[in-house]
């Protein structure tokens, strides 16, 4: 017998403020505030139905007015659904806040006392190309020690492919090894490896044509015609571009990074937003190229990574937004995230909605945690990743992020790293994905690889709906345009927490 | 002071009666007003929320930074 679904309180929002209204909602929106009250008012609300989602079963429990914000009850499953049926409402979970009493102290048990130090092992492990044994140079090597623990070292190999490492003292074995190179290789997995002091492994390199197996965004996806996509205008917010990539044409863009010229929409040297622009719109061809799922969109850089820099803020992300909808982008694809809740970056994307544009972001990588901001604010779209089997090395580090639940093609998988939860939308592949870097080729994972993978095909499937591309830049335009990928999005069977409303065909 | 994005939400962009509103303020530096809906300041906050709680459609927010994510298992 199926277990029964738990219920939850949630409160329906226009996009603004408390009460829809011309200048708050799209009149879509509107509609639904008016149609759905509690009546008269008891604990248990009152039953209501949702066009547009038949099977959806929902409580108004109460309401600010007769246009105002509704608290209602429904169970998570059925979130994606109502979401699905009205995307131009925010939903927020209630919230319940408590008097601020301290606290009682606790007891914390005293840690055991540290034996005498010991020398540290030092290993120096070297990198190379399996084909032909030339170093890899710039790859990340993590070694783990005792992986449970997260204990171990990591560096980069040099010029000669060459890294030292530090170990624990009397370390006689690593847990794992993950290799991880810059372009041109996969990445490397092993496992309880006994430890010598001069260490060599060999990496595969990529291959374009894919004759031994297809990545997961082209088994899913093919090889693209050049001109899916026309008519389309997507922007990425991220890193930069690679301007100067043989597969990559940029429109334009700007660079919102604080002190940083504004017409620097290069790529800042991480490579991430190059091999998400390449996911998006990528023109070449195997064996010298690769292709994207939507190569004839116009495709706009807004970095807001600066040179060097591992964070992006609040500030410059906004910004990049604002800019992206004063430069008339349909898309904006935003593969970061994960810090707290803002309303600068909210208030942005309420923009974006009320000016006709639909913001895709990634829903993070913690390893099933809830889905981080702003991927999680109701008004964006939030992508979680998958996998499949067969489509990656059988020693890539991409066998680490197999897990439950598979899917109804039991080859599909859920990757292990993706965060998950009722404000997920949609599902892409985002395992060992291939894609243009600075200087050549790379497989990259994450749900920032998933989330462009959604946003290509978001503008595949918008290029053929020119009666939507044709609207008025408002509230209505980007409703139609969330309703029409949520609602041809297919189930994979990992459940709407893991999926939202499925895949994109 | 830390820095703070000022936001407009109102109908097209930040109107110049507000903008002079917030220069006016003691001790505030304006470090970029570019965005037609944002201003980027350094001030000092109890006075900066007193003057923005004042100012209808306009929000206020702490500069903070964002990360890529990254799925690699990470070194304790």
């Amino acid at each position: 017998m199926a277990a029964k679904a738990t219920l939850q309180q949630f409160i329906l929002l226009p996009t603004r403020g408390l009460r829809a209204q011309e200048t708050t909602a799209s009149a879509s929106v509107n509609a639904f505030f008016t149609s759905i009250n509690p009546g008269a008012k008891t604990p248990k609300g009152r039953s209501v139905k949702v066009s547009g989602a038949p099977k959806l079963q929902m409580r108004v429990l109460d309401s600010i007015g007769k246009n105002g914000a509704k608290l209602v009850e429904l169970s998570a499953e059925s979130l994606s659904d109502l979401k699905a049926a009205q995307p131009g409402m925010r939903i927020v979970p209630i919230v319940y806040y408590y008097p601020a009493v301290v606290r009682r102290p606790t007891v914390r048990p005293i840690p055991k006392a540290f034996a005498a130090a010991a020398p540290a092992t030092k290993i120096t492990i070297k990198i190379v190309s399996r084909t032909d044994g030339k170093p890899v140079a710039g790859a990340d090597v993590v070694a783990f020690t005792n992986f449970s623990q997260r204990l171990g070292a990591q560096g980069k190999t040099n010029k000669s492919g060459r890294v030292s490492l530090s170990l624990g003292a009397a370390v006689g074995k690593l847990d794992r090894l993950y290799i991880y190179p810059k372009v041109g290789f996969y990445s490397l997995l092993r496992t309880n490896i006994t430890i010598s002091s001069q260490m060599e492994l060999g990496l595969r390199p990529v291959d374009l044509t894919f004759s031994n197996f297809s990545d997961a965004l082209r088994h899913f996806y093919g090889n693209t015609a050049n001109e899916i996509g026309q008519g389309v205008k997507v922007a990425v917010i991220d890193t930069g571009i690679a301007t100067n990539h043989s597969d990559l044409s940029v429109d334009g863009g700007m660079n919102t990074v604080l002190g940083e010229d504004p017409d620097d929409y290069d790529d800042n040297g991480h490579g991430h937003g190059t091999h998400v622009a390449g996911i998006i719109s990528a023109h070449g061809l195997p064996p010298t190229g690769v292709r994207g799922v939507a190569p004839a969109v116009k495709l706009r850089s807004y970095r807001v990574f600066g040179e060097g820099e591992e964070g992006a803020s609040n500030f410059s992300i906004a910004k990049a937004i604002d800019q992206a909808i004063t430069d008339k982008c349909d898309l904006i694809n935003m593969s970061l995230g994960g810090g707290p809740d803002d309303a600068a970056i909210r208030s942005a994307i309420a923009d974006a909605r009320a000016q006709g544009c639909l913001v895709i972001v990634a829903n993070g990588n913690d390893y099933r945690e809830p889905v981080s901001f702003p991927a999680s604010d109701s008004l964006a779209l939030a992508v979680s990743a998958m996998g499949r089997l067969e489509t990656f090395p059988s020693d890539s580090t991409a066998m680490g992020d197999i897990d439950v639940p598979r899917g109804k093609d039991p080859k599909n998988f859920v990757a292990a790293f993706s965060n998950i939860g009722p404000e997920t939308d949609l599902i892409g592949p985002g395992v060992d994905i291939v894609s243009t870097v600075p200087g050549g080729y790379a497989p990259m994972s994450g749900t920032s690889m998933a989330c462009p993978a959604v946003t290509g095909i978001a503008a595949r499937l918008l290029s053929t709906r020119p009666n939507i591309l044709a609207m008025s830049r408002d509230r209505d335009r980007s409703d139609e345009m969330a309703k029409l990928l949520l609602k041809t999005a297919v189930e994979q069977g990992f459940g709407p927490d893991f999926e939202g409303q499925g895949r994109l065909p | 002071m830390a820095r703070f994005i000022l936001r407009y939400q109102g109908k097209g962009p930040k109107p110049q009666q507000s903008i002079e509103q917030i220069r006016s303020l003691d001790h505030i530096s304006i470090i970029d007003a570019s965005s037609p809906r944002m201003i980027l300041v350094d001030a000092p906050e109890d006075e900066l929320k007193a003057l923005i709680d004042s100012m209808p459609d306009w929000i206020m927010s702490q500069e903070r930074t964002y990360h890529l994510p990254n799925p690699r298992p990470r070194i304790r």
